[in-house]
């Protein structure tokens, strides 16, 4: 199951590297923070210093999460138990 | 009572003897439950269901009127193991003894189904079914998996589903028999191998219709327990809409098709693109925008004509010494002098005023029109620069002090400078 971290707007203005938290953020949070985002600029309710950033930031998950929908064809593979234990892919 | 007398002896007739046997038979003889195969069997016309039955060594004659053959929700057929309940019967008319039949049930199924009922009494005792455990299914899964036959249906229908809603999710399948000795052990390891494998969001178990005996791996406790012990949540789809099996109760989720279950953990990627849509365009409207930069423009705006305020008075006021002092010196030349210092003095403060009307008409002006465009850096290139201590952003200048460092943005470039 993916983990389940607790991410704010704050959390992410202030990251280091918000490209790297987003790509570990399950799909369902990326999205409802955006929204979270999106409301509260739309609001008026960041002071200039935050807004902006969070401009910034609203415009990455956009491209994150249009790059994750847009991802290439259909992928079945089929797992199995291997001899020595282990799990077979192919 | 016998009919002919032979000297001491009594003889009854056949038919008495018949009826004497019926009798007894009916007496000490209530109803019986047996089982046995049916070896023959034919539906007359009247309705009437006659059969034979046997084991290995003995068989019976066997009849079940209309009514109750009526009733019966499996077809009779040579080679079926039966379930009976029955009482016998001497037929006076042919000497044949049948066994009539009030109830009658395939032998295999009736068993099973008394397994099921236990089981699922047992299992559920334990807790394996309590609905407080059922987990939510995830929005939008990183990959699924499917532990299924490769070459049923369940698997089929769902990459159907997959390739019209979200071609792009992966999916694991692990490849197990689905009924038979030792199906339900490969579908427990199924489930243990995707837990282990860590990489799907959620797991859909299952299989296409059939018998409860074809079902019936799913209804072992192997495979219940395997459900219940999964980390990742399942949704099971074990044969048709109207087949219940253990494993759907010990499920996060039942589906009543593969198709359905598929439609439970894959969203539409069209939904989703629109939602996303919909959150960008907003962003990208800067009406709200506006009204923060309005704020710092009108502070801008104030500061900028209060500014041309000052030198307009002064002007005046420069101009109204001027006049006095004039005033004070010989008339003739004086006033030739101050004629000419008037009139130049006049023009200056015309133009001072032409200016202050002008420009302070005109940045406000401009960036009303200029701002209804996008995005916050672009006001820096008008010319604006923003102008931060401390990280912090300054709109007041009475918050500095002398020798404050600040941090200046320019629309090309920064600064660092220090308050004089």
């Amino acid at each position: 199951m993916a983990k389940e971290k607790e991410i704010t707007i704050e959390t992410l203005l202030e990251a280091k590297d918000p490209a790297k938290l987003l790509q570990e953020l399950p799909f369902e949070q990326s999205l409802h923070l955006l929204e979270t985002l999106v409301a509260a600029v739309e609001r008026g309710a960041l002071p200039l210093e935050r807004s902006i950033q969070s401009y910034e930031k609203g415009a990455l998950i956009v491209e994150h999460l249009r790059e994750t929908l847009t991802k290439a064809e259909a992928r079945l593979a089929t797992l199995k138990r291997g001899k020595g234990g282990e799990i077979v892919e192919s | 009572m016998p009919r002919i007398a032979q000297g001491e002896k009594e003889y009854f007739s056949i038919s008495e003897l018949a009826h004497l046997l019926n009798a007894t038979l009916e007496t000490s003889f209530p109803r019986i439950r047996f089982e046995g195969e049916i070896s023959e069997c034919t539906l007359a016309k009247s309705g009437h269901l006659y059969m034979r039955l046997k084991d290995d060594t003995s068989q019976l004659e066997a009849v079940m009127w209309r009514g109750n053959a009526q009733t019966l929700t499996f077809k009779p057929e040579r080679g079926v193991q039966v379930l009976c309940e029955g009482r016998p019967n001497l037929y006076a008319g042919s000497g044949k003894l049948q066994m009539v039949l009030s109830s009658m049930s395939p032998s295999g199924e009736g068993a099973l189904q008394r397994r099921f009922l236990e089981l699922k009494a047992k299992l559920e005792k334990e807790g394996l079914f309590d609905l407080s455990r059922k987990r939510q299914l995830p929005f939008f899964p990183n990959a699924i998996g499917v532990v299924t036959s490769a070459s049923g249906a369940v698997i089929h229908d769902i990459m159907v589903k997959i390739k019209e809603r979200m071609p792009s999710l992966p999916v694991y399948l692990v490849d197990v028999r689905v009924q038979g000795e030792g199906a339900a052990h490969e579908i427990a390891e199924g489930i243990k191998l995707l837990n282990e494998h860590s990489k799907v969001d959620v797991m859909i178990v299952g299989r296409g219709g059939g018998s409860l005996e074809d079902l019936w791996a799913f209804n072992e406790e192997e495979v219940v327990r395997a459900i219940f012990a999964s980390r990742i949540p399942v949704i099971s789809s074990v044969g048709h809409e109207s087949d219940v099996s253990l494993s759907d109760f010990a499920a996060d989720k039942r589906a009543p098709t593969p198709t359905a279950a598929a439609e439970m953990v894959v969203p539409k990627r069209s939904d989703l693109v629109a939602r996303i849509e919909e959150l960008s365009g907003r962003l990208s409207e800067y009406s709200r925008w506006f009204s923060v930069f309005e704020q710092h423009v009108d502070i801008l705006d104030q500061r900028l004509s209060s500014k041309m305020e000052a030198i307009f008075q002064h002007a005046e006021s420069a101009l109204k010494r001027g006049e006095a002092s004039l005033k004070a010196l010989h008339p003739q030349r004086i006033l030739q002098l101050s004629s000419q210092r008037v009139s130049a003095l006049e023009m200056q403060l015309g133009s001072a005023l032409e200016r202050v009307l002008s420009s302070k008409k005109n940045p406000v002006a401009v960036l009303a029109g200029r701002l209804e465009a996008l995005n916050p850096y672009k006001v820096l290139k008008r010319g604006y620069s923003l102008v931060q201590k401390d990280g912090h952003v300054v709109s007041n200048a009475l918050e500095l002090k002398k020798n404050d460092p600040l941090h200046i943005v320019f629309g090309e470039g920064d600064v660092r400078a220090r308050v004089e």
